[in-house]
């Protein structure tokens, strides 16, 4: 169904096409679980303490892409949360590390770095694919701070499963909150409420041709237009040098809260198209554009990105103290450099669509701009030696 | 050199996706109207190049270098390679390395080839809002940075002291290196010295670049 054209360029199975080769297979997936839980388990014999871990961010809503760093394709990297059941804040944020570190150490593994906030733990490739582990100690959150945070936060009862997270340098010793439960079950919500769109679309259309589509149809095509959104900006932002890109957490919101504000999206090209064109709006905000034009012309951006006072704000959903947008204010170039790709996102939507470009050439831009290889596209007509060719500037 | 219109047509015949339109015999110059519709790569990055060029080859080549500039519909806007003169000229780069980099014989095709590379940074500027390669800043400035790369060596004085010991023969190579490294030329700056020397033109456009680098005005 949708998206595939009788004849000609089929988008949206390109996209899916794409989306193989960044995903994580299922035996890579179940190998970091594997690694994480008996680290883990080291750690919990070894310091004695009680703990509860789990996944966090993209492994833990599925959302998860091969990363790519500085024009290469680099490891996975896995966040496990672990929380002490038996301690509290009142400990030192440099004493808990510590005692990370001790565990760590007599489990044997003698691979790993101390950063501020966490542990990193490198594996050796197994199948083509590194894998490493970051370990990030905490403890549950204190009765000041949820109330705090209660106060901030739409949804409430997500607030309950937040934690403290030790962030430790020579010149600071201090907590910093965080919430990955609640995140990853306002995620589910997200999706849930997803898939009930997608009834409610189909029972609209009484069509018997259409065949029946798996459970999770709807939470994959979401999850799908998120890991091709973020591999899109991971090579962008490779290659633009900027400073610093969109965070994962700032795109899964993004696309979690407008698939469900609008109507139901027949394929990832669909939906990815009407993010794009939303995500537009932003920067006619920045240029003075009224909220409520943009409304009346049928956006739905401005519900879930507000602009006040110069201000932008989205608050993550699960923590209402933590603006997911605060680097946009406190650097107007992070903004800028956000707007500049979202240009170049719509510039590749709409040559996945044009009449004017020959369908080889469709595959190379998308494929491309994910810094693919693929087996039967030609190489370019010239090789440009960047070393060799430099302008003069004329002013 | 010898120009024709037919070996300006056989010039791009080891080019793909560049086409010519039209040649006009004009006064002093072939008026030659380009299509370039190609893909392009640097840096891994593609590029994928639609321009219709008019380049203006003077019959002198490569005694002048030509100029060359988007014809009809200007597609590149606000660069900062674009000479501010009434047609929007491209800047390519430095007299002095266009030069050096359309040796040994200043073939046409090399000069088509520098406009694509031209097109294709560009591309890049526009798309990822940075430059994928080292620019050269603005005048005199730009025509010290050349032989700075050139000769490899940030030093003005230096870059003077080789300039000066130019023409550099054969018979010169066991000498001491003039940039002052107390090594033998040989072991230093002889390639660079040489391929200068080799070219009359090359030789006259360094001489002509050293008069204004002396200028301390420009340092």
């Amino acid at each position: 169904m949708g998206g595939t054209n009788i004849m000609g360029y089929k988008k949206n199975e390109k996209i899916n096409e794409v989306l193989a080769k960044i995903d994580l297979t299922k035996t890579q997936r179940e190998r970091a679980k594997e690694l994480y839980t008996n680290i883990c388990k080291s750690i919990i014999r070894t310091s004695g303490l009680d703990i509860n871990f789990y996944s966090q961010g993209s492994f833990a809503t599925k959302t998860a892409v091969r990363p790519f760093k500085d024009g290469k394709d680099r490891s996975y990297d896995v966040d496990v949360i672990c929380e002490v059941q038996n301690l509290d804040k009142s400990i030192t944020p440099s004493k808990l590390m510590d005692i990370f570190e001790e565990a760590i150490d007599s489990a044997g593994y003698h691979n790993y770095t101390r950063w501020e906030k966490c542990f990193t733990v490198e594996y050796a490739k197994i199948d083509d694919i590194e894998f490493t582990i970051d370990i990030i100690p905490s403890v549950a959150e204190s009765f000041e701070t949820l109330e705090k945070i209660r106060q901030e936060t739409e949804r409430i009862e997500l607030v309950e499963t937040s934690i403290a997270i030790p962030d430790v340098a020579p010149s600071y010793n201090k907590w910093i909150s965080n919430n990955p439960l609640g995140y990853k079950a306002w995620f589910e919500n997200q999706t849930q409420a997803y898939e009930k769109k997608y009834e409610e679309f189909r029972k609209g259309i009484f069509d018997s041709t259409i065949e029946e589509l798996p459970e999770d149809a709807a939470t994959n095509l979401m999850r799908n237009v998120i890991k091709i959104l973020k591999r899109l900006r991971d090579v962008y932002f490779s290659r633009t040098k900027a400073q610093s890109k969109p965070s994962s957490i700032v795109i899964t919101t993004i696309v979690a809260k407008l698939a469900n504000k609008l109507s139901y999206a027949q394929d990832e090209f669909t939906l990815l198209n009407l993010v794009v064109s939303e995500l537009q709006q932003l920067e006619s905000f920045s240029r003075g554009k009224s909220i409520q034009k943009s409304l009346n012309e049928g956006f739905v951006i401005s519900e879930i990105i507000a602009l006040d006072n110069d201000q932008w704000i989205l608050k993550n959903p699960a923590n209402g103290l933590d603006n997911i947008l605060s680097s946009w204010n406190e650097e107007t170039q992070v903004a800028k450099d956000f707007f500049n790709w979202v240009t170049d996102l719509r510039n590749l939507v709409e040559s996945q669509t044009s009449s004017n470009i020959e369908d080889i050439q469709k595959s190379e831009m998308l494929y491309d701009s994910l810094n693919l290889d693929f087996s039967s596209i030609k190489e370019a007509d010239f090789e440009v030696n960047s070393a060799k060719a430099s302008p003069w500037r004329v002013k | 050199m010898i120009l024709s219109k037919n070996s300006i047509l056989q010039s791009i015949n080891s080019l793909s996706g560049i086409t010519i339109k039209e040649i006009i015999e004009e006064k002093n110059f072939y008026k030659i109207v380009m299509c370039i519709s190609c893909s392009s790569q640097i840096n891994g990055v593609k590029a994928f190049l639609d321009y219709k060029i008019l380049i203006k080859l003077p019959y002198s080549y490569p005694k002048s270098l030509p100029t060359c500039y988007e014809y009809g519909e200007k597609k590149i806007h606000s660069y900062h390679h674009i000479n501010p003169d009434k047609v929007g000229s491209f800047c390519l780069g430095t007299e002095m390395e266009l030069r050096y980099r359309l040796l040994p014989n200043y073939a046409i095709s090399k000069y088509f080839e520098l406009i694509v590379e031209y097109l294709t940074v560009y591309s890049y500027y526009q798309k990822y809002h940075t430059m994928p390669v080292v620019e050269r800043s603005h005048g005199n400035k730009g025509i010290l940075e050349g032989y700075q790369y050139l000769f490899k060596s940030e030093n003005r004085m230096f870059v003077l002291k080789l300039l000066s010991a130019l023409p550099v023969k054969n018979k010169d190579k066991n000498l001491l290196c003039p940039c002052g490294s107390s090594k033998k030329m040989k072991k230093c700056h002889y390639y660079e010295l040489h391929k200068i020397s080799k070219s009359r033109l090359l030789y006259n456009q360094a001489m002509s670049d050293l008069e204004i680098l002396k200028d301390r005005r420009n340092s």
